[in-house]
């Protein structure tokens, strides 16, 4: 008798503690930890504080010449400026090149092979260091020498592609004059983007004193208004104003914006409940990745107008098939994935945050054209496979920790298990999912998640970098279907050397169903992602850019 | 248990016989100390209560792939995000556009979602939660067997041949039980589930289940080996140890005909309380991503799933939880149950405070 009395009142008083602690959790103090700064400016916001924001993991690097997705991007955009960059605006204004750390927009001769730019004079990283034109050089050889994933953009450029492989000789196709700041790049032949991809960090100027290795626990000294003082690889990092921004660089680049916060101080929480409680209480300022599916509803309906955007954008949700091994090196199968992924079930997954689609280029991208190559059939899908009967039946999907897209590749495992497939799911923490899956000595590469945002608003950022055979890297691959196809590729090469005009859009469209009828990928949305920011912050003032995500420079205090 | 006031000395007020003869059933027979435990053990209702309550677990989770193929229809991992229920003039969806998963139906929908969807996947969270209910046992009573095995060799080892052999094990489980056992376990489960485990002949892919139920049992060995260690010393010692050991038995036949038999009662309390610990173990690793791997459910995973829906559908949490609850409480329930029947000194002291007669001596 006394056991059970003794049963029921430990059962009760842990009833009551575990009622006591959720009804404590919910409540805690909602000081806001950013501190005040000097008296309002004209703009209607407060200069000054120190920004306390979340991201979800840890970008994939924190060294501009190897980043390459959008935590990475959003991180460093106001720290290294190249010599072009762009707008700091959102939508289609925000993908319009100017010039950065050059004095104006290259002039293009000789047939559209050369690109001559000039230096601003006067401009000094944040060690006091003045930047030189030779810097742009080491920039790119550094690059190379890293085995970028950027890599490919710049193999144009004479010397470029050699020196990549041999890392030796530096690059004869770009020549500087450190007294007049003159730069001028030679490429082997005309490339229609080549403007853009001066746009991006990849080629962002350094100290030729950086390390040629991975500086992400050591970021190099910045250009922009704001320079990373401190970064723990994993946890967290922070900013500083540039003392040499304002002394320096700032005269010499007056449309580039100043920013307002004072500094900025980074957490990686990798809980994304965690992160939209600590908004809402106004423990942290704001959230870079947007609210996870589970809660999406809910912060749009309480917040939407005053602490919540809605942001659309350029982007494709897909899933990557190796096309080089069993079962997927036959086209039938591929096909068949495309009828079974049903994108209707993964705009559920995600909450209503993606439309679906089922083709390579996004809908807002020029040369996009709807496809409806494989509407969905599952029992079709059932069939292909039985008739293409693939010698491998064992493989292993692969998809990252971050919310949806682990339950996305969950749903997809589930897809492929109704198609008769024996499968492995491995779920990679977002800090090194890219990597892992980017290195082609990975075990098991079958078939797996990923997504793509548009770097700029033309079509050859879509299909070089994630389609041509020319891309495929050992290391930072991001051609993960590793598709080889030499028709496409030379079709690629061609249109990405010509300006886009409506022949090359509609050539796009077509080179669109071409890649369908292949499938390398079972694509099933676009993305709309959010800002969500604490009550402390000015909404307005946030500019989301298609290419680099929120802007440091954007965020002031209310 | 009956006493035959016949044969039994007479018995004072307050006081009890020194040394009576043991009790005799009814048919005259003299009752073994088994027999004499399992009479206590039925005399304690709440361990008897616990203990159907864990056997209806068991059966409930045994009887899945029946609930499985006959009333739901699914499997439990099986995606069912785009279905409609019709419930007789209504249409609901499994999961809304805004990605809500349905509630606990119970019958309406023919037992379908019995307890509702489980995520934005929309799987059948009462399928999900049998079928885990049988992952999340097979851990915790697989491990807490590799465990008391093991435990059992390295105690008899080290108690019997004393020495080095004892110094060398001994301080190998105190170096064990010092280190933070959850947080290594957590490291190790995490790397091993993307990598697999090859070691030697032995080749472990990353979901296996044997990944988590090794390191659960490696890590809770030093937990039982030092007790039954403590044990083993204390019997080496005794006399019959010494008389077989005359007899010219060799060191094999004195472990495990003289001193294991004896260990029998300690084993099997700590065998039951080690599931009890290691269901718990594996909740937390699972919870954490450490240990069961997706899409295979157990409790914790389940767990996992829930703390995201917590605000919209605490159900998914709880329920699980409260499955976990219930199946640790029972065996620690019964577990103290089978000690109190199986160790005499303890219960000779509860009798005396009782006031209630039991001849002393009559178990081991």
């Amino acid at each position: 008798m006394r056991k059970l009395a003794l049963a029921v009142v430990v059962i009760g008083l842990a009833a009551v503690a575990s009622v006591a602690l959720v009804a404590c959790g919910g409540g805690s103090s909602s000081e806001s930890t950013s501190s005040g700064g000097s008296t309002s400016a004209e703009g209607g916001g407060k200069e000054g504080g120190i920004l306390n924001a979340t991201y979800a993991s840890f970008p994939d690097y924190m060294d501009p010449a190897l980043s390459y997705t959008a935590e990475g991007w959003t991180a460093m955009a106001d720290t290294y400026i190249p010599l072009l960059t762009y707008k700091h605006a959102e939508g289609v204004e925000g993908s319009e090149v100017i010039p950065g750390l050059a004095k104006e927009l290259p002039k293009i001769s000789n047939g559209g092979k050369t690109y001559t730019l000039f230096l601003r004079p006067g401009l000094k990283y944040s060690n006091g260091e003045p930047v030189k034109a030779s810097d742009f050089t080491f920039a790119v050889e550094r690059m190379l020498q890293l085995n970028s994933g950027g890599s490919p953009f710049y193999f144009t450029i004479v010397g470029a592609e050699k020196f990549f492989e041999t890392k030796k000789g530096g690059i004869p196709g770009i020549k500087t004059n450190d007294k007049t700041g003159e730069i001028q790049i030679t490429l082997e032949g005309p490339r229609g983007t080549f403007t853009n991809e001066l746009g991006l960090m990849f080629v962002a100027p350094l100290p030729p004193s950086t390390p040629i290795e991975d500086e992400s626990a050591n970021p190099p000294p910045a250009t922009g208004p704001y320079v990373i003082t401190k970064s723990e690889p994993g946890r967290g990092w922070e900013y500083k104003r540039n003392p040499y921004w304002a002394k320096a660089n700032e005269k010499a680049m007056p449309e580039y914006p100043t920013g307002h916060v004072d500094g900025a101080k980074i957490t990686v929480i990798r809980n994304p409940q965690t992160q939209v409680d600590d908004i809402e209480q106004g423990k942290y300022d704001w959230m870079q990745n947007p609210p996870p599916a589970s809660r999406y509803a809910e912060v749009k309906e309480k917040f939407e107008g005053t602490q919540f955007k809605i942001l659309p954008t350029i982007s494709t949700y897909y899933f990557w098939m190796n096309t080089t091994k069993p079962p997927f090196n036959d086209v039938k199968v591929r096909q068949a994935v495309n009828y079974a992924v049903d994108s209707r079930a993964l705009e559920r997954v995600y909450a209503g945050q993606i439309k679906g689609t089922q083709q390579i280029l996004p809908p807002g991208m020029p040369g996009y054209e709807k496809l409806n190559l494989y509407p969905h059939n599952l029992a079709k899908a059932k069939e292909m496979i039985e008739e293409a009967n693939p010698s491998d039946m064992n493989i292993t999907v692969w998809t990252d920790t971050e919310s949806p897209n682990k339950e996305a590749g969950e749903y997809y495992e589930g897809v492929l298990r109704e198609l008769g497939f024996s499968t492995t799911l491995k779920v990679i923490n977002a800090d090194n999912y890219f990597t892992i899956i980017g290195n082609l000595s990975t075990a098991n590469l079958d078939t797996g998640w990923s997504d793509w945002f548009q770097d700029y608003p033309h079509p050859n950022d879509f299909f070089q970098p994630l389609l041509s055979g020319e891309s495929i890297l050992q290391t930072n691959n991001g051609n993960f279907a590793q598709i080889n196809n030499p028709a496409l590729n030379k079709k690629i090469a061609e249109l990405g050397a010509e300006q886009l005009g409506p022949e090359q859009k509609a050539a796009y469209a077509e080179l669109d169903k071409e890649y369908m009828e292949e499938a390398p990928w079972a694509p099933y949305g676009t993305r709309t992602l959010s800002t969500f920011v604490s009550s402390a912050i000015n909404l307005e003032s946030v500019i989301f850019n298609p290419t680099f995500g929120h802007y440091l420079t954007s965020f002031e205090f209310k | 248990m009956a006493i035959d006031p016949h044969s039994e000395p007479a018995i004072e007020e307050g006081g009890a016989a020194p040394f009576p003869p043991p009790p005799k059933g009814e048919s005259g027979r003299e009752r073994g100390p088994w027999y004499l435990a399992y009479r206590r053990f039925r005399r304690n209702r709440p361990a008897v209560a616990f203990l159907i309550l864990f056997f209806l677990i068991v059966v409930f989770v045994l009887a899945a792939p029946l609930w499985a193929d006959h009333v739901a229809h699914t499997g439990p991992n099986q995606s069912h995000t785009l279905e409609r229920l019709h419930v007789g003039s209504e249409v609901r969806e499994v999961v809304t556009p805004e990605g809500k998963p349905i509630g606990p139906q119970w019958f309406e929908a023919g037992g379908k979602f019995f307890l509702g969807a489980d995520s934005r996947l929309g799987r059948d969270e009462m399928v999900r939660l049998m079928y885990g209910g049988q992952t999340s046992l097979l851990v915790g009573i697989g491990s807490a067997l590799i465990t008391t095995f093991a435990a059992i060799v390295l105690g008899l080892l080290a108690g019997y041949y004393r020495g080095w052999v004892d110094t060398v094990i001994a301080r190998t489980l105190d170096v064990l039980w010092s280190l933070p056992v959850f947080l290594i376990a957590l490291a190790l489960g995490i790397s091993l589930a993307l990598g697999g485990l090859k070691l030697g002949p032995i080749e472990l892919e990353g979901g296996s289940l044997w990944i988590p139920i090794l390191i659960i049992s490696v890590f809770t060995v030093p937990y039982i080996a030092r007790p039954i260690r403590g044990e083993v010393l204390t019997l080496t010692e005794k006399e019959f140890v010494e008389a077989a050991v005359a007899q010219g038995a060799g060191p094999l036949r004195v472990m495990f005909s003289e001193i294991l038999p004896n260990l029998a009662s300690t084993v099997i309390v700590f065998f039951t309380l080690t599931i009890a610990n290691n269901m718990l173990f594996e909740a937390g690793l699972s919870f954490l991503g450490a240990g069961v791997q997706p899409p295979n459910s157990s409790w914790g995973t389940m767990i996992t799933v829930g703390e995201e829906l917590l605000n919209t559908q605490p159900l998914l949490a709880i329920i699980p939880g409260t499955m976990i609850l219930l199946t640790v409480l029972s065996l620690n329930i019964v577990g103290d149950g089978l000690r109190d029947a199986l160790d005499p000194r303890a219960k000779v002291r509860l009798e005396a405070h009782a006031g209630m007669v039991e001849p002393k001596g009559s178990a081991v």
